[in-house]
């Protein structure tokens, strides 16, 4: 009796864990940041422009989803700020998911900054709002991508 | 027209670029670095015919297959078709 017990609770909690894993793969295989990781071919070149102060966080996003990103040093055409110019290749569908998680890190925003301004006497200068722009995203369709030496 | 963008390390990219311009193509050269190891690379920029692409991914092919050290033989190309091209 009692072994037949044990067993059968031995077969439920068996029963519970297989559930528990399938349920969490589910769970995970929907979470666009886990899907992003599994390999699809390239279809999109996406050339993302973002601040030097955005690159980290850019970069470290674009990775935690598989993106293999490559850099290189930009200059802003207006104010001249230095910037970083991003190429990325992403596979198909899997631009949604990577703008999704841009946007969290490199949106525009309003900053706020005290220009000490010498015409103007004064204690305290008052803080400017300026509107700091987010990234600039270009995406071009991918006719063919090759990757040598794999 | 098509606008190849290649993407390889440092030093593989002289030779690269030579190969290519000995077989006529024009190309422009940007430093860039990687993504996820931040390791210094080359980016070149390619604009051809479209039927001009095959030949210049075979000579880089070509060229990457000879680098003597096996973990520099990567690289990256993406085509892309190009709406206008204009050499003035």
């Amino acid at each position: 009796m009692l072994n037949t017990s044990s067993g059968e609770a031995g077969y439920l909690s068996l029963l519970l864990a297989l559930a528990i894993v399938i349920l969490a793969a589910k769970v995970f295989a929907e979470d666009p940041a886990v899907a992003e990781a599994s390999p699809s071919p390239v279809r999109t070149l996406v050339f993302i422009l973002v601040q030097d102060r955005d690159l980290e966080r850019a970069m470290n996003a674009l990775t935690s989803v598989g993106a293999r990103c490559t850099r290189l040093r930009s200059r802003g055409g207006f104010l001249g700020q230095s910037g970083h110019l991003l190429l990325v290749g992403v596979g198909e569908g899997q631009l949604p998911g990577a703008m999704h998680l841009l946007e969290q890190v490199c949106r525009t925003r309003v900053e706020y900054v005290s220009a000490p301004l010498e015409a103007i006497p004064g204690p305290m200068p008052a803080p400017i709002a300026v509107q700091v722009r987010g990234a600039t995203v270009f995406a071009f369709d991918v006719e063919r991508h090759e990757e040598f030496g794999l | 027209m098509k606008l190849v963008i290649l993407i390889v390390g440092d030093g593989e990219a002289d030779g690269i670029a030579s190969k290519l311009i000995e077989a006529g193509f024009r190309l422009t050269r940007l430093a860039s670095s990687g993504g996820f190891l931040r390791r210094g690379n080359t980016t070149l920029l390619l604009g051809m015919p479209a039927e001009k692409v095959d030949e210049a991914l075979g000579l880089v092919r070509a060229a990457l297959a000879s680098v003597t050290d096996p973990g520099s033989r990567r690289g990256t190309a993406f085509v892309l078709d190009v709406a206008h091209y204009e050499q003035l």
